[in-house]
């Protein structure tokens, strides 16, 4: 059963085109993909778009040898996450083709948990309003942890830049949310 | 009015990415600085006020549905099929594998026979819908990747279908499971394969393809799997 698999198994039964085993990998990383790209594109239906695109070049990915079978799945997957977060940014637009189930929902819930709800609407839209370079580096840090070394390899630029994106980005937010009790 | 000090050094502090004499240097500053000491406060405030703002809150259904949308996507771009073609089996190969797939487990099945009337199968309590599941799930996915123009890989496909009683045993096996659900999915399935059985145009087989995956099948029949087996 795909389910008592490892991450090892479900990646080599996913290579040999086992279709439930992916569906599996995607279960376990559908949360948190999700959540990095609606960090750095603080909209839910470009984080719909981008995390489902994330799965599918990674479903590539295994079939043209571009993952390696050793490496973990969820670093392999956040930095085509980042990647396409990246282009995101420079498109600056997402098609909203289609209403998802579900989202419409999230925004109403926003606006219905009153004051709490209000809250956390006034931090992404302070969070949205920052370039996308200081979302990303904020996200890589804040959220997923990473340490400058990490965050320079996937944004590809230097560790002191990581280090001068992420003070300019909390010195932009501090300025942002002003006075703001948060 | 600004202290003089580096307040880039700050953020790193906050990071644990300063050197021990940068941390050191940090710590004395705003041990006497308030406004420095202030800053790294908002900072923390404000990393954990962003932290808490882009956890996803979707309902459970976004998450439920998430994986059908993505097969959707991946079916109608022709991911998954250009993936088994290429990298996998060849279509014809993945149609051979469902029919030896559907001669093993099916030979473990504890199904009644097929001439076994309504009744009797109401009355017993020996089935289980587990490998029919398990049958239907390849065939399911076969199914998906089918090529709807080789009519050689749709041949086989049918003759497995056949070979293995497949059909007749969920028809039957339908009639004595006790949650509806199931029953209502079996139907389900009953009516794919019924349907894979009489068509032979790649349009109607196209839009079978289309209907299965609308509908979310291989992910609620891998759902049923998991539950019966547990």
């Amino acid at each position: 059963m795909a389910n008592t698999l490892s991450e090892p198994e479900l990646v080599g039964a996913c290579r040999r085109g086992d279709q439930s085993a992916f569906t599996e990998l995607v279960r376990l990383y559908q949360v948190r993909i999700y959540q990095l790209a609606f960090g750095m594109t603080t909209n839910h239906y470009a984080a719909e778009e981008v995390s489902q695109e994330t799965f599918i070049r990674f479903w590539k990915s295994l079939g043209s040898g571009g993952f390696d079978s050793r490496q973990e799945v969820y670093p392999y997957l956040r930095t085509i996450c980042a990647n396409l977060c990246r282009d995101y940014f420079s498109q600056q637009k997402s098609r909203k083709t289609e209403r998802i189930n579900g989202l419409e929902i999230a925004d109403k819930k926003a606006q219905a948990d009153g004051p709490a709800g209000m809250l956390k609407q006034n931090v992404l839209d302070a969070v949205e309003s920052l370039a996308g370079e200081y979302r990303e580096v904020l996200m890589l840090r804040i959220v997923e942890g990473l340490s400058y070394e990490e965050i320079s390899r996937i944004a590809d630029c230097p560790i002191g830049t990581v280090m001068s994106r992420l003070f300019r980005a909390r010195t932009e937010l501090k300025d942002k949310l002003g006075a703001m009790k948060i | 009015m600004k202290c003089g000090f580096n307040q880039e050094m700050l953020s790193a502090y906050l990071d644990n990415e300063s050197s021990s004499e940068q941390k050191q240097a940090v710590e004395n500053h705003i041990s006497r600085c308030p406004e420095c000491s202030d800053l790294v406060q908002l900072f923390r405030n404000n990393d954990a006020a962003m932290r808490r703002a882009v956890k996803p809150q979707l309902p459970d259904e976004y998450w439920r549905d998430y994986g059908q949308r993505l097969s959707r996507r991946m079916s109608s771009s022709g991911t998954f099929k250009r993936y088994l073609a290429r990298y996998a089996i060849l279509p014809l190969a993945a149609a051979i594998l469902l029919a030896v797939t559907l001669h093993i487990v099916m030979r473990q099945t504890d199904v009644k026979p097929p001439e076994a009337t309504g009744a009797d199968m109401l009355a017993s309590d020996t089935l289980s819908p587990t490998p029919l599941l398990v049958a239907s799930d390849a065939a399911l996915v076969n199914i998906a990747n089918l090529d709807e123009n080789n009519s050689e890989e749709i041949e086989i496909l049918k003759q497995a279908l056949l070979e293995s009683g497949l059909m007749e045993k969920i028809r039957l096996t339908k009639y004595s499971v006790k949650s509806g659900e199931l029953q209502m999915h079996l139907a389900k399935l009953e009516a794919v394969f019924i349907w894979v059985q009489n068509e032979n145009s790649p349009v109607e087989l196209q839009a079978l393809k289309e209907v299965i995956f609308t509908n979310g099948l291989i992910e609620q029949n891998r759902e049923k799997r998991f539950t019966e087996w547990r």
